[in-house]
């Protein structure tokens, strides 16, 4: 897919959900959480207004897949955003640094991959109590280290190349190198990176909220939208798949939107 | 005061009996050569002669591996592998400069080249952005650039090699240094760019009286650039003086050969003559014995 069809299809269906998560209580037709046990398990379109049906308890399927946005989107952002800036400090410092710094970050990042990431993060959230705090922190520390391997390993590349000889013949100190010579090479893979991040934060609150812990089970989620779509899924299967593709057209839309940014922000793929 | 004393008062760079070695064994055998104020200076031998290193000791970014084991390198009288990093910092790109050996990568792929190119004049000198810039403009225009507003805005893959290479004469220069070390500033260049670029380096040594040592294995630049040259083999001086009388008579049996195996456009149906092994051996046999 050509580049910027992947950035534009990418971005504007991350751009629709954002609207779509802050103008909630205007476009969602229905409060999400009111029941009517009168119109459970409609299907689409089967009742006007209710164009997306309802699940068991009557509740509207698309006021709650938009309400859900909000979380999903929050804890995509803030979360990824978050594990970034954390292991990719942690990283330069490693591959840049060398020596001491990279043997204890080095190790650390072993030891913290060498845990099952779900169990470990189910783990966190029992232990920290459930809530979208709980889940932002969960994510941030199991996966800081994706970032800090792959900064690693590329401010280390760079750190040898002539450039970085030269800047050093120039008098250059090594907090300037660092952030002059080594960043603007290391940014594009990380923004790359932060986008896939943020699809990978989507599904794993998704993970949490489908084994409720979450936010409070009453609140929309995808994930949970998804656990209660199982157990109906011969009477009402929309109700499991409309937030199931609304979570997989999420996370394909992050990898686009990465892949797209990644031949963009390289100058040398430029033309 | 014996002639010599004299000679090393007024070198800019005496390098005395320096030493190095990697794990593999030495790489400088006693290397002594002084360069004095606005001269220029060749450092020849082949791949692997230990030149490259003697410009790196004397920056001070030797790779890892790499440890002098012995001698000083003088810089004004100070030594300056004994300067604390901090110190001999200090001195490089303001008095010490580099004009790298490969323009393809000694430029930062993704910082434009205004932004590489005042890199030196903000943190060094001290200018702000926009001063920085308009100087900026002014040094590459004094390495015949052309449009150098736009230039400044381009990316290093925008530039042809050739103009790659005059950007980095033009950051060497940019602080004014009193020393330029060029490490084979032309090697990675075709042939028609290359006297281009020697010309250039040449022109601005003499304009702005700087003392240049000029690292290469090819003799023809050596001709055209250095008032003297030192002839390195094997980590070793073998032959050091005026490049006009060691080209018209050189002294050494090496330098001979080396010359000899320079190859004779005019001459085509000479071949090649390559550097005779028999003299290989015997330098060998000379140096580790």
């Amino acid at each position: 897919m050509p580049r910027d069809l992947r950035i534009w299809l990418g971005g504007g269906f991350i751009l629709l959900l954002v609207l779509a998560a802050i103008f909630a209580p205007l476009l969602a037709p229905y409060d999400p959480l009111e029941q009517d046990l009168l119109l459970a398990t409609l299907g689409p379109g089967q009742e006007p207004g209710r164009h997306l049906g309802t699940d068991s308890l009557g509740r509207d399927v698309l006021s709650r897949l938009i309400y859900a946005c909000r979380i999903a989107l929050t804890v995509a952002f803030v979360a990824a955003t978050l594990a970034c800036l954390l292991g990719t400090a942690l990283g330069l410092l490693a591959g840049y640094f060398g020596g001491w710094w990279d043997t204890v970050i080095s190790r650390l990042i072993d030891i913290w991959m060498a845990f099952p990431p779900v169990l470990l993060s189910i783990l966190l959230v029992a232990v920290l109590g459930s809530g979208i705090h709980s889940v932002i922190a969960a994510i941030v520390v199991i996966d800081w280290t994706r970032f800090a391997r792959v900064v690693r390993a590329e401010a280390q590349q760079q750190a040898r190349l002539e450039y970085v000889e030269a800047a050093t013949a120039l008098g250059m100190g090594r907090g300037a190198i660092l952030f002059r010579e080594i960043l603007p090479n290391v940014i594009p893979v990380v923004l790359v990176l932060l986008s896939l991040e943020m699809g990978i934060a989507v599904i794993v609150e998704a993970i949490l909220s489908f084994v409720g812990l979450s936010v409070s089970t009453d609140a929309p989620t995808w994930g949970g939208m998804i656990a209660e779509g199982r157990q109906i899924i011969y009477q009402a299967w929309w109700v499991l798949v409309l937030p199931l593709v609304t979570l997989f057209l999420t996370v394909l839309a992050f990898n686009q939107l990465g892949d797209g940014l990644r031949q963009w922000l390289d100058p040398m793929l430029k033309r | 005061m014996a002639r010599s004393d004299v000679e090393a008062m007024s070198a800019v760079l005496d390098i005395r009996n320096l030493s190095a070695h990697s794990a593999a064994g030495p790489i400088l055998r006693d290397v002594s050569l002084t360069v004095n104020a606005g001269e220029a200076m060749a450092l020849v031998g082949e791949s692997g002669a230990g030149k490259s290193t003697v410009a790196k000791a004397l920056l001070g970014i030797l790779p890892q591996g790499i440890r002098v084991t012995s001698g000083e390198i003088l810089f004004n009288g100070t030594d300056l592998l004994k300067q604390p990093p901090a110190e001999l910092r200090t001195l490089l790109g303001v008095r010490i400069a580099l004009v790298p050996q490969d323009p393809q990568t000694s430029l930062n792929p993704s910082r434009r080249i205004g932004d590489q190119l005042t890199d030196g004049l903000r943190l060094r000198a001290g200018m702000n952005r926009s001063a920085a810039m308009l100087r900026a403009a002014e040094l590459l225009t004094d390495v015949k650039i052309r449009d150098p507003d736009r230039v400044l805005r381009q990316y290093p893959h925008e530039l042809s090699g050739g103009m790659r290479q005059r950007v980095l004469i033009a950051q060497a220069f940019s602080l004014k240094p009193q020393v330029i070390i060029a490490d084979e500033p032309t090697t990675a260049l075709d042939v028609t760019v290359q006297k281009q670029v020697l010309r250039l380096i040449r022109d601005m040594q003499l304009e702005q009286k700087t003392t240049l040592l000029f690292v290469t294995h090819d003799l023809g630049v050596v001709a055209q650039v250095c008032d003297r040259m030192t002839v390195l083999y094997g980590g070793k001086v073998l032959e050091q003086g005026s490049t006009v009388e060691i080209l018209r008579a050189p002294q050494h049996d090496y330098t001979r050969a080396l010359l000899a195996a320079n190859p004779r456009y005019d001459r085509p149906e000479q071949g090649l003559k390559p550097v005779p092994e028999a003299l290989i051996s015997r330098l060998k046999q000379e140096m580790f014995a």
